[in-house]
């Protein structure tokens, strides 16, 4: 029995790495998002007039928005390139529940989108002025980690359901943006609280602890629903 | 299916007594009515005549969960038997796709008249920070994401599975809908609690009648609209008897110009 779940977890770690050897070979995806992520972050500095005071308040809401955005690239290519010569069929093929290729695309997106979010935070904390001090940073990690759990568990379920449909690239987004609004909700009222208050106090919080159950709920919830999307 | 039939005409009639009996009930107040007590409804002390929404905003607030709660029980059935071709699940996917449609209706008569209403007792048509706004909204714009994915799947058990999967997704929020002014602090009141609901009894009669009058309502539309789609569905399955038809024919003609060349 345990010599199962060790299978398991191993074979979702040799998904994820296969993940992140492609990528590194090729890199199509963090450029991708980074630049898309960037050209959003600079239309939002231009459209909100970023010199005043006030908009720097909209720091957190302009961050999400642009992770939301620019993520949805990684979430549609990443099981897209399944496509191409049956990888999927292989990969269905493996000794193993087929929820490990869920999870396995599911960690290799989260690393793929943590990066590129590491690197686009400092940009558009430049382009509002609000940087966040160093004693805030490992708080914003676990923020910026669970937020980011939601985002691709949701959005790696959505994209597999998307994958075989007729304008797949649009249907994504509108699909995922609706089951992202609590996410959205709860990462823009922490960072604001974290920013303005330094640390996670009260409302923060309870934000936190909504984030993980959200994670947690639609963790189980894809994970029994994955198999069913690979069928079409 | 014929069992449906039968019982809409009388649904319906009942249903339209009722919302007709509802209407004097609830505009007139005791002192104007004709029959007295029976067709009036007293005003409301703090909000006056604009409260009278209230009677309408949760029937139609409820009978839109009521709708999603028929998709999500039929999706979840398809899902269990659509392998079994003795059940004809594509029939529970045909249902459950009614049930969103008409939830997604009477959502935007809920968004109608929850901000018409919001507008005289909160003095403004919409507020961001309040959880049920925001939860019935995800929830709106989830089931509208659900009719966006019916129209753009392929063959039909493809399109089944897909919305199926996703009505279960979208009904995971309702609980957090009906639950939000419990756990939050919100604008709306809770209205049913332990205690009682807190209205006077010539107000509970009104809106429980009208919840009643709005329900079979509902009945009636929902087994029409199922009509409706079945209908759909034996003009599609018509059009490709024709066009299959239409193939043979043109097959068996162009074998009849080709076989004298081949006698050559």
């Amino acid at each position: 029995m345990d010599n199962e779940i060790v299978g398991y977890v191993r074979k979702v770690g040799w998904l994820a790495l296969k993940d992140i050897r492609m990528e590194m070979r090729s890199r199509e995806l963090v450029t991708t998002m980074f630049t898309f992520g960037a050209m959003v972050a600079f239309i939002f500095g231009f459209a909100l007039d970023a010199a005043k005071p006030q908009v720097r308040q909209l720091f957190p809401g302009v961050l999400w928005a642009t992770f939301a955005l620019a993520s949805v690239i990684v979430l549609g290519r990443s099981l897209r390139m399944e496509r191409e010569n049956d990888a999927l069929l292989g990969l269905m093929l493996m000794p193993v529940d087929r929820s490990a290729i869920y999870f396995g695309k599911v960690l290799g997106n989260l690393l793929i989108i943590l990066l590129v979010e590491a690197l686009t935070l400092p940009l558009i904390a430049l382009l509002f002025s609000a940087a966040p001090p160093p004693e805030l940073w490992p708080q914003l990690a676990l923020l910026l980690l669970t937020g980011t759990l939601g985002l691709t568990l949701i959005g790696t379920l959505l994209s597999s359901l998307t994958l075989n449909l007729r304008a797949s690239e649009v249907l994504l987004p509108v699909l995922l943006f609706p089951m992202l609004v609590p996410v959205i909700l709860g990462t823009v009222r922490v960072t604001e609280t974290l920013l303005a208050r330094g640390g996670l106090v009260d409302e923060a919080a309870l934000w936190m602890q909504i984030l993980i159950a959200y994670d947690a709920l639609f963790g189980v919830l894809s994970f029994m629903f994955f198999e069913y999307t690979l069928e079409t | 299916m014929a069992l449906l039939h039968r019982i809409k005409m009388p649904f319906g009639i009942v249903a339209m007594v009722m919302i007709l009996l509802l209407i004097p009930r609830i505009f007139f107040y005791p002192g104007m009515a004709p029959l007295g007590p029976m067709f009036s409804t007293p005003i409301e002390a703090t909000m006056g005549i604009v409260q009278k929404i209230f009677y309408t905003h949760i029937a139609v607030d409820w009978l839109a969960g009521l709708g999603f709660f028929i998709s999500f029980i039929f999706s979840v059935l398809y899902l269990i038997r659509r392998n079994k071709p003795q059940y004809n699940p594509l029939k529970y996917d045909m249902i459950a796709a009614v049930g969103a449609e008409l939830g997604l209706v009477f959502c935007s008569l809920t968004l109608t008249t929850g901000p018409l209403w919001g507008a005289r007792a909160w003095g403004t048509f919409w507020d961001w920070s309040e959880p049920r706004l925001m939860t019935f909204a995800v929830l709106c714009v989830v089931f509208l994401a659900y009719m966006v994915v019916r129209a753009f799947a392929g063959n039909p058990q493809q399109r089944a599975t897909l919305c199926a999967i996703f009505a279960i997704f979208g009904f995971a929020d309702v609980p957090l809908v009906f639950m939000s002014t419990r756990i939050w602090r919100t604008l709306h009141p809770v209205i049913i609690t332990p205690e009682g609901t807190g209205l006077s009894p010539s107000m509970q009669i009104t809106f429980f009648f009208g919840l009643a009058a709005w329900t079979l309502f509902f009945v009636y539309i929902f087994i029409k609209r199922l009509e409706l789609a079945e209908m759909e569905r034996e003009v599609q399955r018509l059009k490709a008897r024709i066009l299959n038809a239409e193939d043979a024919e043109w097959e068996r003609q162009s074998v009849s110009t080709r076989a004298p060349a081949a006698g050559r």
